[in-house]
């Protein structure tokens, strides 16, 4: 376990991905229903940047390149998506979100 | 005239003066069939290595109306495909160059996305994507038993990317020869650099841009030459060459590098190249390769129609210019060659004239290809072997171009 | 100029010379173009090429190999065609000495045929040749602004026949 700070809990937007780095471990964040959730940077399909393309619509994450879905709370394939979103594991500490990003999460894109 | 004999009349058969039929300049029928017999068929040269110089680099160009993508994949290695989509036809890759790490808006970074449904393919042409694949096609289609057409691609003779539309043409050492064995050090001692590219549209015959560098006969166009070259000792030495598949070469005596060496500085020029030597390769069926001081000049044809032409224009330097070799190359080459230059404009005018007299609809003209100087520079045997060539490769003879040989003929 | 010019009297003069140069570049008066611009004088062409991916330097010259190759244009083949062209003095800034100037103006040049490909048909007919911007750079003498330098950079590649004529 290595938690380091992701970020204020101010930054994060609730309904919009926004991108950060943690230790040069790049990540996407959003706000889903209060809680802050954390991702992998780029779509598990084709490698899309999120933070560009991906659209948050009542818990719902949508690549708009091939329309892949994800509930944001659980990662689960929705719609179209063929692989789940990997989640990294946050937690809050007063103000502060903080990450574990001792292993990095990439996809396996053949 | 030539409609009352048994037999067409061959081209540069023993006549006194050789000719061809302005014709063959302006016949849509003969066009067509220049296309399918000619520029299908072979070798081309068209962009230089140094116009790709990263891993997913691209071209594109069109070779005979074919779209062409040309791609440097991940393992540096160049490539060319028919940049056309296998699904409904269309073409992928829309600008002229780039890097595919962009991502085009229908597609992924690091592939080229067809816009029209976002099928993707990868830089060694595989399809790595067809959205909805399963839902559409079910067990009928799959990406993985779909690519683009990969086109025969070499990267040769300074560099230059070449390529054919014919899947069994001829290996590309076959089709030159030794036609580059006169440059040969000059051009692959070490990487050259493109540092200019232009184009112009002209209405004229291919053909007759090639022609044009293939003499130099009109050398009276150009005052700059009059004024120089023309009386130069050595100029009437300078010697063609043919060789097989319709390439000739022209240019001076081999002179001795090394008789001109001592104090003084070394010259701008290429690895090799002589002081004040010019050496010149005229490549069947429309490309030149020009080397004069620290000018490296390669010209290349598109035909577009019997009477349109698109010709591209490409200066080269070396690779390891320091910036101020790097600038005087850019000004000795645009004085000259450049659009602004002396003698490019003055080439122009000479195609458009022959454009417009012997244009689709005019009257049938012969046209001369009579000078025989011992093959010296104003000898007309550059111009006589490149449609020999065009006459084997046609079946057809450019001085009665409208009747087809016979197999016995040829 | 005198130490009274004020600046908008300054920029009005540059901007007076950069038309009086498109007068006499459209009539073909190179040599009094010349007087405008100072002994020091550099000038350019220049374009983007979006296949190689460079810069272009495509005509580079100073004050007398400009003079020398305006008084060798009448030994040239040439398509006689007349070179207009229609400039609007978008920017100019004055150095804070006063000294010197720069301005960036926008172009577009047309070409009216005489030769053309086929004089009989072509002949009086305008095209649109070249459109881009001129960067020059002057400085103040006594008798006003001369051009230093000008880079005439262009957006339009295929110049076809092309031409002799400075733009």
């Amino acid at each position: 376990m290595a938690w380091k700070r992701l970020c204020a809990l101010g930054d994060v937007a609730e309904n919009a991905l926004r991108k950060f780095e943690v230790d040069g471990v790049p990540v996407v964040a959003a706000l889903v229903e209060g809680e802050v959730m954390a991702y992998p940077p780029l779509c598990p399909h084709m490698a899309e940047p999120l933070e560009i393309s991906g659209i948050c619509d009542g818990g719902t994450l949508t690549c708009t390149k091939h329309l892949w879905q994800w509930d944001m709370k659980s990662g689960g394939e929705l719609g179209l998506a063929e692989k789940p979103l990997l989640l990294y594991p946050v937690k809050r500490e007063g103000d502060a979100v903080l990450i574990d990003i001792e292993q990095e999460l990439v996809y396996d894109y053949d | 005239m030539s409609e009352l004999r048994k037999e067409p009349v061959l081209y540069d058969s023993g006549q006194s003066m050789p000719y061809v039929d302005s014709r063959i300049y302006s016949d849509e029928g003969i066009f067509a069939e220049e296309i399918e017999k000619i520029w299908k068929k072979i070798w081309l040269v068209t962009v230089h290595e140094s116009e790709l110089p990263e891993p997913l680099d691209f071209r594109t160009l069109t070779i005979a109306r074919e779209p062409v993508v040309i791609v440097r994949g991940t393992d540096n290695k160049i490539r060319a495909f028919r940049n056309v989509c296998p699904h409904r036809g269309n073409l992928i890759v829309r600008k002229p160059a780039g890097n595919l790490s962009v991502a085009e808006p229908s597609g992924n970074a690091n592939y080229m996305t067809c816009m029209f449904h976002a099928w993707q393919y990868d830089c060694f042409g595989r399809c790595v994507d067809i959205p909805r694949m399963k839902q559409g096609y079910q067990d009928r289609l799959r990406k993985e038993d779909i690519s683009l057409e990969a086109l025969p691609c070499e990267v040769k003779h300074g560099g230059f990317v070449w390529l054919s539309l014919n899947k069994n043409v001829e290996p590309l050492a076959e089709f030159t020869g030794e036609a580059f064995d006169i440059m040969k050090v000059e051009l692959d001692t070490e990487p050259l650099d493109i540092f200019h590219y232009h184009k112009a549209i002209i209405p004229s015959n291919y053909k007759l841009w090639h022609d044009t560098n293939s003499e130099f006969y009109h050398d009276y166009m150009h005052y700059f030459n009059r004024a120089t070259s023309m009386m130069q000792k050595g100029y009437f030495e300078r010697q063609y060459t043919a060789f097989p598949n319709g390439h000739c070469t022209v240019g001076s005596m081999e002179v001795k590098y090394e008789a001109y060496q001592g104090a003084k500085e070394r010259p701008l020029s290429f690895p090799g190249m002589p002081r004040n030597g010019w050496k010149m390769v005229d490549l069947f069926p429309g490309a030149t390769y020009n080397i004069r001081g620290s000018s490296l000049r390669v010209d290349t044809t598109t035909p577009i129609g019997p009477n349109l032409v698109m010709i591209e224009f490409r200066g080269l330097g070396l690779k390891r210019d320091t910036p101020e070799e790097r600038a005087q190359r850019i000004r000795d080459h645009n004085t000259i060659w450049g659009p602004f230059g002396r003698n490019l404009h003055e080439d122009l005018l000479g195609i458009t004239g022959q454009g417009v007299a012997m244009r689709p609809g005019t009257e049938p003209r012969q046209v001369l290809h009579g000078r025989h100087e011992n093959n010296s520079i104003h000898d007309e045997i550059g111009m006589r072997h490149f449609y020999a060539e065009w006459q084997r490769r046609m079946g057809r003879s450019p001085s009665d171009p409208m009747r087809e040989l016979s197999l016995a003929a040829e | 100029m005198g130490m009274n010019e004020t600046a908008a009297s300054r920029a009005e003069a540059v901007r007076n010379a950069i038309y009086r140069a498109c007068l006499f570049l459209d009539d073909g008066k190179f040599k009094e173009w010349l007087t405008l611009c100072a002994a020091d004088f550099s000038y350019r062409i220049k374009t983007y090429s979006p296949e190689i991916r460079k810069e272009m330097t495509w005509y580079e010259q100073d004050w007398s190999g400009l003079s020398k190759a305006i008084e060798m244009l009448p030994l040239h083949n040439t398509d006689h065609g007349r070179l207009t062209r229609h400039a609007t003095v978008y920017e100019v800034s004055l150095d804070p000495s006063g000294s010197e100037a720069s301005a960036t103006t926008s172009f577009v040049c047309y070409r009216t045929m005489l030769d053309g490909i086929n004089a009989h048909l072509d002949a009086g007919e305008t095209q649109l040749f070249l459109i881009g911007k001129y960067h020059d750079r002057f400085r103040f003498g006594a008798e006003g602004p001369l051009f230093t330098e000008r880079t005439v950079y262009l957006d339009t590649r295929r110049l076809d026949k092309g031409t002799h004529y400075p733009i």
